[in-house]
């Protein structure tokens, strides 16, 4: 699970057996340490609390590893230099992925 | 799916993507509305509106017999394909096309990085290679050469350098289409052309001497419609053992004129990596007296702009300068700099700044140690690339402007003042002003920047900002200074301000284009370059 530290120490509720990344806007690291890697290989869903901005990145490059948003829920959270807070799931979705 | 390629039926259509998937398979072509929303223009001003250009339908070829199969294919039907490398062309249109109801050639998946040679400085890659994924490559196996990348650099070194996109390191490899060294093309008819030493079977300098013998056609790939480019080679920078900086001011506005000329002598006697200019005074823009001064109708005059600078305490003008090579040499660099400038220019003052070995620890590049404010983005200037630059997309996105202008600080000043005076009619930030700094990222010219942002739920502001962007393209060109690159909205604009001689360039990209590719097969338009068969809609 992805959470976006700009909207302060977030806990995601009821799965905390799931392994948490934290990042702060820039998803340059998680990306390229661990997502550019899973997102290679078949399966993997992936959840995440973060700015709508870093979803418009993360999209973009799920979507070339054939992976869509498959759920999105803006957050009522203060927006953070008018960034808007945003819960999502990014799936696998091209058969060249999918589990 | 709504949307067909130009001059055909439904039925036309199901034949071309029945013939498409029995070339790649069914699961690499797609035509429905999800399947096709990462295609549009996500930073588009005309988003949902008639002006829109969307394509009909994306195709994935595995390796390049595959690209010269879907040419084929494609020339058959009579349906135009608009080839993406990763379709990162944010700002520049995204993956759209220039012709709605288009076929996407989209490259992704001729992802190989065929070779890097740190003997002899160079790369071949196909276009679905990143900027990251070329990083990679080389960091895992520890070569001793560096890549220029654009900012962020989740683009493609092909896809980049054929829209002449920039990076920052050196002058001759920000310049990433200057750069390029040798390419493989899929011609409109589905053959397959080496540029170069790679017409030549059996050479091995591909990568080093991009002519060959005879006419080199590379330049017909960028920004044109001539073909698809299915590898390029680059040059790349070794490693550099150093990394220096330093900052230069100087007290008065008259002072840029000088010291864009001491900066024009330092990079083009390969001294310097990309320089930053910047005014000090832009910090004021916030105090609203200062504000209407530094966007005055015409442009303040030296004396009060020299006043204001006195009265704040600041300097007029600053430039960040950056070196790479040894660390004795990089000494030697600044030193020569600071000398030559200081002893030109009345009261101008030098810092140093960080400098330290090569590779670049986590820490320094954070870029938070300089001991005077830097807009310098250390991954870019060291060649790693980064998506941090996201944060300084605002709305919905944006779409630019960039016009060439001449490296000397006359120009810098009238553009300043005539675009500045121009973009007032428009309710937006002021990108031209007093204080505008040039930037530095091809290698022999200066450009600025008009990047207003989009709003996908305001329309009108979209409308506004549409107008504004063809009304600065067009009183820019009055004063000659052009577009370097831009959406397929905007590509007949821009083309059409480059007009000497009743637009004989034009003319003969255009009778070429008909001649190689009479059915304006490969992306139809790009560029301004129309086909017979759609010019004259484009047109009217």
């Amino acid at each position: 699970m992805l959470l976006d530290t700009r909207f302060g120490r977030l806990q995601p509720n009821a799965v905390s057996h799931v392994p948490v990344l934290r990042f702060s806007g820039d998803v340059t690291g998680v990306w390229y340490d661990e997502l550019d890697t899973r997102w290679r290989r078949k399966g993997f869903v992936l959840g995440g609390i973060t700015g709508a901005d870093a979803l418009f990145v993360l999209e973009t490059l799920a979507n070339d590893r054939g992976r869509r948003v498959v759920s999105r829920t803006p957050l009522d959270l203060p927006r953070v230099k008018d960034v808007e807070a945003v819960r999502w799931i990014i799936a696998p979705h091209h058969p060249s992925v999918s589990a | 799916m709504s949307i067909l390629p130009p001059d055909m039926d439904e039925a036309g259509f199901a034949a071309f993507l029945s013939d498409l998937r029995g070339t790649v398979g069914g699961d690499w072509v797609w035509s429905s509305d999800a399947d096709m929303f990462p295609y549009r223009d996500a930073f588009s001003p005309v988003w949902n509106t008639s002006e829109e250009i969307q394509a009909s339908s994306a195709v994935a070829p595995a390796d390049v017999a595959q690209v010269q199969q879907v040419v084929r294919i494609a020339k058959r039907h009579r349906v135009p394909l608009h080839p993406i490398s990763t379709g990162k062309n944010f700002g520049y249109g995204g993956a759209s096309p220039n012709v709605q109801g288009s076929a996407v050639l989209d490259l992704k998946r001729l992802d190989r990085v065929i070779e890097v040679n740190e003997e002899r400085n160079y790369c071949l890659v196909e276009p679905g290679v990143s900027y990251f994924d070329l990083y990679r490559h080389i960091q895992e196996r520890g070569l001793k050469v560096m890549i220029d990348c654009p900012d962020p650099g989740w683009g493609s070194p092909v896809g980049n350098a054929l829209d002449r996109g920039v990076g920052y390191t050196m002058p001759q490899f920000r310049d990433h289409f200057g750069a390029h060294c040798g390419m493989e093309v899929v011609l409109p008819d589905g053959e397959l052309m080496r540029t170069g030493m790679g017409a030549m079977p059996g050479a091995d300098s591909w990568q080093e001497y991009p002519y060959g013998f005879g006419p080199d056609p590379s330049g017909l790939f960028a920004q044109g419609n001539f073909g698809v480019v299915t590898k390029m080679g680059f040059r790349l920078m070794p490693q550099p053992e150093y990394y220096r900086t330093g900052l230069i001011r100087v007290p008065r506005r008259r002072d840029l004129v000088k010291l864009v000329n001491h900066v024009n002598y330092l990079s083009d006697s390969g001294m310097v990596s990309e320089v930053r200019f910047a005014s000090p005074l832009a910090a004021l823009l916030g105090n609203p007296e200062f504000a209407a001064l530094a966007t005055k109708m015409g442009g303040p005059s030296d004396a009060e702009m020299d006043a204001a600078a006195s009265t704040a305490g600041l300097h007029s003008w600053a430039i960040d300068l950056q070196f790479l090579g040894p660390r004795a040499a990089t000494a030697a660099q600044w030193d020569y700099a600071r000398d030559r400038i200081l002893s030109d220019i009345p009261g101008a003052e030098a810092l140093d700044g960080d400098h330290f070995a090569l590779p670049a620890t986590e820490r320094q590049l954070e870029n938070d140690t300089q001991p005077y404010p830097t807009a310098i983005r250390r991954k870019g200037a060291l060649g790693i690339p980064s998506l941090g630059i996201w944060e300084i997309v605002r709305d919905d996105g944006h779409v630019g402007f960039f016009p060439v202008l001449p490296r000397d600080g006359e120009a810098v000043f009238e553009m300043q003042r005539v675009l500045g005076d121009a973009q007032r009619q428009f309710p937006l930030p002021p990108y031209f002003s007093a204080v505008t700094a040039p930037l530095f990222w091809h290698s022999n010219t200066f450009q600025m920047v008009f990047a207003p942002s989009i709003r996908r739920d305001d329309p009108e502001h979209n409308a506004m900002v549409h107008r504004a962007m063809k009304h600065m393209v067009a009183v820019a060109a009055e004063h000659g200074w052009g577009d370097y690159r831009a959406a397929p909205i905007y590509q007949d604009d821009v083309a059409a301000t480059y007009s000497f001689n009743g637009g004989s360039l034009r003319k003969f990209l255009e009778a070429m284009k008909d001649a190689v590719d009479p059915d304006g097969i490969i992306a139809p338009g790009r560029g301004g370059v129309w086909p017979a068969r759609f010019r004259e809609g484009a047109r009217a």
